[in-house]
């Protein structure tokens, strides 16, 4: 009984009192995981006095951890189907974290031909298996040091026009290109970087015909589902989702094969007046209706192949949008619903579009958050 | 016996940390007719109105988090000084991660994890008590881990309180009513662990892993 109420008096004092030190301590901590070494916090704690939040939360991001735990287990999650961090290093998540370190421009990590490695492993990087990256990590390796930038397609095997960032390495094969119709691979890029799932996007009024001929017209005999249902998601979906159509992940290596449409793109025929797939060819058509406003599409409304689909992607506001969020959920530790938190997360998502500096959006929202809540 | 008591004190002290904690994160709690719940391009979906205090709680603002399962390794090992690729703390995280939390949010923490953070925390200490290097002369400067029980006062004891309480969290970041409430705790902690122990340095040693552990997994250190 004793301890019970003298925990319980311990306990109902645990309100932080938010000083420039106590700040600095917190701040440290969600940045890295870690607390701040004595000097660190010292300094941290001077630049918070000085108005310089940012700076501190910068000289934090200096620490290993933020890339070698913060930023990967942020990562991890975007690299597989259940979206979790619980996963081996790969080749996706190891290509954020050096980009993060690197300040490389955010939207390049959705599109261009470029990924990381980890030096010094004697397991090479092989595009058939994840040994290099899955042994790196249980050698405890430091990888704000240990990863290099290398062009994807050198190691790889695909073109350089057919890379696409992280959405063409292994890993992103492996969770998003077996099986099916290769429209998972998309819509896990508007889940993880839109923020937004095919679910919310449902608009029946788009025209359906880009439809594919896989998706039943009458499922369990009513046409109206079709048309009230499937169609809200597929007619959007499947006018873009054909950029990949030359991709496939079919043992343990993501395959591209030019000008070829991979057989299982179309290979159920349940309607045989359906699109039929036979290039590479994309078209936004949710740039007009609802989802115009709501992701904020810009730039060219149809390309060809991965690359000109994602570049287009990251141009939209939804994408910065929703690197804002995350970035706002990784460093706040909540999700941004009061009227000031939403408008702190617009203002970075529109400060975000300057540069594309994920260093940057995660310093200043850093800096911000403690602002917010004190 | 003696370890079984401490893990359930330390399985208590944290989960009853984490309620009371609660309640400091309310503050952005959105309530019937608050505005910030107007849909916007960041929130176009207005969750129901809660009802019964169940739902308030589930759907309240949280602004603090739970260290996941690396952060927290990472962090014994930062304020212990044990590096993390000292066997002995490996393998024990290796055969914990499972149930260390996956996710910072604080409403998914659960009881196993608590006493995976426990068992992480009472190797590191275990470790930290037993290995005469720069690390625990780092934390406990001075300190004898020869004498006996009977020789470890009071005085000696604060002293050691003191000294971990320093190093796990941190220097004039916790406010003086809860480091002094703490250090009376731990005190008590210690006082408690000692009946029926021989009186030799292996006890003295072994009083110090208990309160190591509690202090170790508290709240505080795992808490952001």
């Amino acid at each position: 009984m004793r301890i019970q109420l003298t925990a319980i008096t311990l306990l109902a004092s645990t309100a932080l009192f938010a000083g420039p030190r106590e700040d600095a301590y917190k701040m440290h901590n969600r940045l890295t995981g870690t607390p701040p070494a004595a000097g660190v916090l010292l300094e941290m704690e001077q630049l918070i006095s000085q108005g310089n939040a940012e700076g501190a939360a910068r000289l934090a991001m200096e620490h290993k951890n933020f890339i070698n735990v913060v930023i990967k287990n942020w990562a991890k999650p975007f690299t597989n189907r259940e979206q979790t961090s619980r996963v081996e290093l790969n080749d996706y998540a190891a290509t954020i974290m050096g980009a993060v370190r690197d300040d490389i421009r955010f939207d390049r990590v959705l599109y261009d031909d470029i990924m990381y490695t980890v030096q010094g492993q004697t397991a090479a990087y092989s595009p058939e298996n994840n040994d290099h990256y899955k042994n790196a990590e249980t050698a405890l390796v430091d990888f704000s040091t240990a990863l290099r930038q290398v062009q994807q397609s050198s190691l790889t095997g695909l073109p350089s026009q057919a890379t696409s960032g992280v959405l063409t390495t292994r890993a992103a094969g492996e969770s998003f290109y077996t099986a099916g119709t290769n429209r998972r691979v998309n819509r896990y890029t508007f889940m993880n970087y839109l923020c937004h799932d095919y679910e919310d996007l449902h608009d029946t009024s788009i025209p359906d015909y880009k439809v594919r001929r896989d998706v039943e017209r009458n499922p369990g005999g009513d046409s109206r589902t079709y048309k009230n249902t499937c169609v809200g998601c597929h007619a959007g979906q499947d006018s873009i989702a054909g950029a990949y159509a030359f991709y496939n992940f079919p043992t343990n290596k993501l395959e591209y094969s030019q000008g070829t449409v991979t057989p299982k793109i179309n290979a159920i025929n349940n309607f045989k007046d359906g699109h039929q797939v036979v290039d590479d060819s994309w078209f936004n058509l949710w740039k007009v209706g609802v989802n115009s406003s709501k992701l904020g599409f810009r730039g060219a409304s149809q390309g060809n192949g991965a690359r000109s689909l994602n570049s287009m992607l990251t141009k939209s506001q939804a994408f910065s949008q929703c690197m804002a969020k995350k970035v706002f959920k990784l460093v706040c530790k909540k999700d941004a619903v009061n009227t000031d938190d939403v408008k702190f997360v617009e203002d970075q998502a529109s400060s975000f579009e300057s540069n594309y500096s994920l260093r940057t959006l995660i310093a200043k929202t850093s800096a911000g958050c403690l602002i917010n809540e004190d | 016996m003696k370890t079984k008591l401490q893990m359930k004190l330390t399985v208590f002290f944290l989960l009853g940390l984490i309620l009371v904690g609660f309640t400091h994160c309310l503050s952005n709690a959105p309530m019937e007719g608050d505005a910030s719940r107007k849909p916007s391009s960041f929130s176009n979906v207005t969750p129901p109105t809660p009802t019964s205090p169940e739902e308030i709680i589930n759907q309240a603002q949280v602004e603090v988090g739970v260290k996941t399962f690396e952060e927290i390794y990472q962090t014994f090992s930062a304020v212990t000084g044990v590096p993390e690729t000292q066997s002995n703390v490996l393998n024990v995280y290796r055969s914990v991660v499972d149930s260390l939390p996956t996710t910072s949010d604080v409403k998914g923490f659960a009881p196993a994890n608590q006493v995976a953070i426990a068992k992480l925390a009472a190797e590191f200490c275990n470790r930290l008590v037993d290995t005469d290097d720069g690390n625990r002369r780092g934390i406990w400067p001075g300190a004898d881990y020869n004498q006996s029980l009977a020789n470890f006062n009071s005085s000696r004891r604060m002293t050691v309180v003191r000294n971990m309480l320093d190093a796990f969290w941190g220097i004039d970041v916790v406010s003086d009513m809860d480091r002094d409430s703490a250090e009376l705790e731990l005190l008590g902690l210690m006082d408690m662990l000692d009946d029926n122990e021989a009186n030799s340095a292996a006890s003295t040693r072994k009083v110090m892993k208990g309160a190591c552990t509690v202090a170790l997994s508290s709240a505080y250190v795992v808490m952001y």
